[in-house]
């Protein structure tokens, strides 16, 4: 029975599909913080400090799983936030604040992606949670924003919420002017 | 952009802000005898995380408040890992 096998094959699959899946916190979401696409986790994926490595070798992995910002990097993405924070006439919050950009009732998560392969931003579940407790607390309206300054000129994304976000999934604004508009 | 610290292979969570890694980053810039912090700061790698938090503990004595909460949040965070990394959120490759 080539066929019966061939189902139960595939029945087997699709399960054990469902059950490695990881619905993670930080997974994507969309602008109202609800889980979509097919989800971000990874069977076997984060989590622990991986076997002996040489320091060489555990940079080298470190750079492999996420964009290390060194000063070069950060300077560029301090720019990008001045300059948001300014036109959204929002005030850049200091060391560890849940957001990067608060002011009228308004808390903005900002992004600046400056050389990533991936259109894809992160954020840790608990920084998450962080977060979302400050806008309870204080009644704030949250966006993240995203500049995307890749290509030859910046690209401007923002979506209602914080979390994970792909940019295909995010509103695109044509300039700071129209962000403005609409982060408020 | 809010700064996460990570590991080989997961952030370990938020330690600054934008603006609070540039005060911090500042801060370092102008003290001296935190070599490693110095370095960490530059470069976005450490992979001396003991001699890290040494570093971090002596910019904390000295630091303006929220420099010093920063720094001694970071400190906390890092303690007993191999190596450790500044990250923003965005990722190194494409995942699918």
């Amino acid at each position: 029975m080539p066929q019966l096998e061939e189902i139960f094959q595939r029945y087997t699959d699709a399960l054990s599909k469902i059950i490695l899946h990881k619905w993670a916190e930080d997974t994507e979401r969309d602008e109202h913080g609800h889980w979509v696409g097919g989800g971000g986790g990874k069977p076997g994926g984060s989590g622990g400090t991986g076997g002996a490595t040489t320091g060489g070798d555990r940079a080298a992995r470190a750079k492999a799983t996420h964009q290390v910002c060194d000063k070069a990097k950060r300077g560029i993405a301090s720019a990008s936030e001045v300059e948001v924070s300014k036109a959204l006439g929002l005030a850049r919050t200091e060391d560890n604040k849940p957001f990067d950009a608060k002011g009228n009732g308004v808390a903005v998560e900002l992004k600046t992606i400056v050389s990533a392969k991936n259109d894809k931003i992160t954020m840790h579940p608990e920084s998450r949670k962080r977060k979302l407790a400050e806008a309870k607390k204080e009644k704030l309206r949250v966006y993240t924003v995203v500049v995307d300054k890749r290509g030859s000129t910046p690209a401007y994304y923002w979506a209602k919420g914080v979390g994970s976000f792909r940019l295909g999934g995010m509103n695109q604004a044509a300039s700071l002017a129209a962000l403005k508009k609409v982060v408020k | 952009v809010s700064y996460e610290v990570a590991n080989l292979s997961k952030s370990l969570g938020q330690f600054a802000s934008g603006k609070g890694l540039d005060d911090l980053a500042a801060s370092v810039e102008a003290a001296k005898g935190i070599p490693e912090l110095k370095k960490f700061i530059e470069s976005g790698i450490s992979e001396d995380v003991p001699k890290l938090i040494t570093d971090l503990t002596t910019l904390a004595k000295t630091a303006a408040s929220d420099v010093a909460d920063t720094a001694t949040g970071l400190a906390t965070m890092i303690d007993g890992q191999e190596s450790v990394i500044i990250t923003d959120g965005t990722l190194a490759d494409k995942e699918d």
